[in-house]
């Protein structure tokens, strides 16, 4: 059985989907281009995304192929 | 879960009642799985901490669908069993959020059902008739067109956004307006926003603006008869900014 987060709310539901189900998370195909070039201009959202929200799902995902490498 | 319950532990199959001979597809993936398990534990438990207690179902269920998959007939063959894997993963899990998800949206629109008034069991499937709302009332025709209804509601949010996202990937024009909305549900004002993307805030709000109009088209496609969704992203004081 899954702990429930406070969802009292739409917004409190927003956020939870935003944070915790990936909803703004990029193709497969641009996370891993961003990775091999994560300053490059194109991938601005990515950064935001994976580096200042810290998206745990795409960041798994990065330690996932690093260990792999 | 019928077979899954009867699994020992994640990588083991029940005995069968005749002996049957492991395909080389079965065989790649069982020495991959042996070497991935572990990994893929971590990884679910790293992006989805919600699901935390619930991994070690995910992983049976996966482990499942792979070994069916193997015995399939005319399946094309996989071949990266680890990105398989992983891939496979991360969907039950975010098919389980979502669930969870169409289950909360019922609650906020006040449809409570009988059976799970207060809890919520994120194995159970979402469609399944236990989890309809008693009606003493509508005949069968009313009956179905509000399953309907509730069905198209369950999957708006998350999949709205996702297909917001991909739309934005479409056209690099469009990844700045994916960006700002990001940060506006993330709780950043227009004016944090436009100082971030080094913009000038006429130039967010009506980035944000663009945004909203695309997210609210959309819901008025998918949900026609205007559902408490709707009803719940006007109100003012639920509004998610």
């Amino acid at each position: 059985m899954i702990e429930p987060p406070p969802m009292d709310s739409f917004g409190d539901v927003v956020r939870w989907v935003v944070e915790e189900l990936g909803a703004f998370c990029p193709s497969p195909e641009r996370l891993a281009a961003y990775w091999t070039q994560p300053e490059a201009p194109q991938y601005q959202d990515i950064r935001y995304h994976v580096e200042e929200a810290r998206c745990p799902i795409c960041l798994a995902e990065y330690l996932e192929k690093t260990k792999q490498q | 879960m019928g077979e899954v319950d009867t699994v020992v532990s994640v990588g083991r199959l029940p005995k069968r009642g005749h002996c049957r001979m492991a395909s080389s597809a079965e065989t790649e993936f069982q020495t991959t799985w042996a070497d991935c398990q572990r990994a893929l534990r971590e990884y679910l438990v790293r992006a989805f901490p919600r699901l935390a207690s619930e991994v070690e179902d995910l992983l049976q269920e996966v482990f499942l669908e792979a070994i069916q998959r193997c015995r399939a007939e005319g399946m094309p063959a996989v071949v990266d069993w680890r990105g398989w894997c992983r891939t496979a993963v991360r969907h039950r899990a975010i098919d389980r959020l979502r669930r969870w998800e169409r289950w909360v949206f019922r609650q906020l629109s006040g449809q409570k059902t009988s059976s799970q008034s207060d809890s919520f069991d994120s194995s159970r499937p979402s469609d399944s008739s236990s989890s309809e709302p008693v009606d003493s009332s509508p005949g069968p025709a009313t009956r179905v067109g509000e399953k309907q209804r509730r069905t198209r509601q369950g999957i708006l949010l998350s999949e709205v956004l996702a297909a917001f996202c991909r739309f934005c990937e479409a056209k690099p024009v469009r990844l700045k307006m994916k960006e700002a909305y990001e940060r506006a549900l993330r709780g950043q004002t227009p004016e944090q926003i436009a100082a971030a993307m080094h913009l000038p805030p006429t130039e967010v709000h009506q980035l944000l603006y663009r945004a909203r109009q695309w997210i609210l088209e959309r819901i008025r496609q998918a949900d026609v008869e205007q559902s408490v969704f709707i009803t719940l992203f006007a109100r003012k004081d639920q509004t998610p900014r």
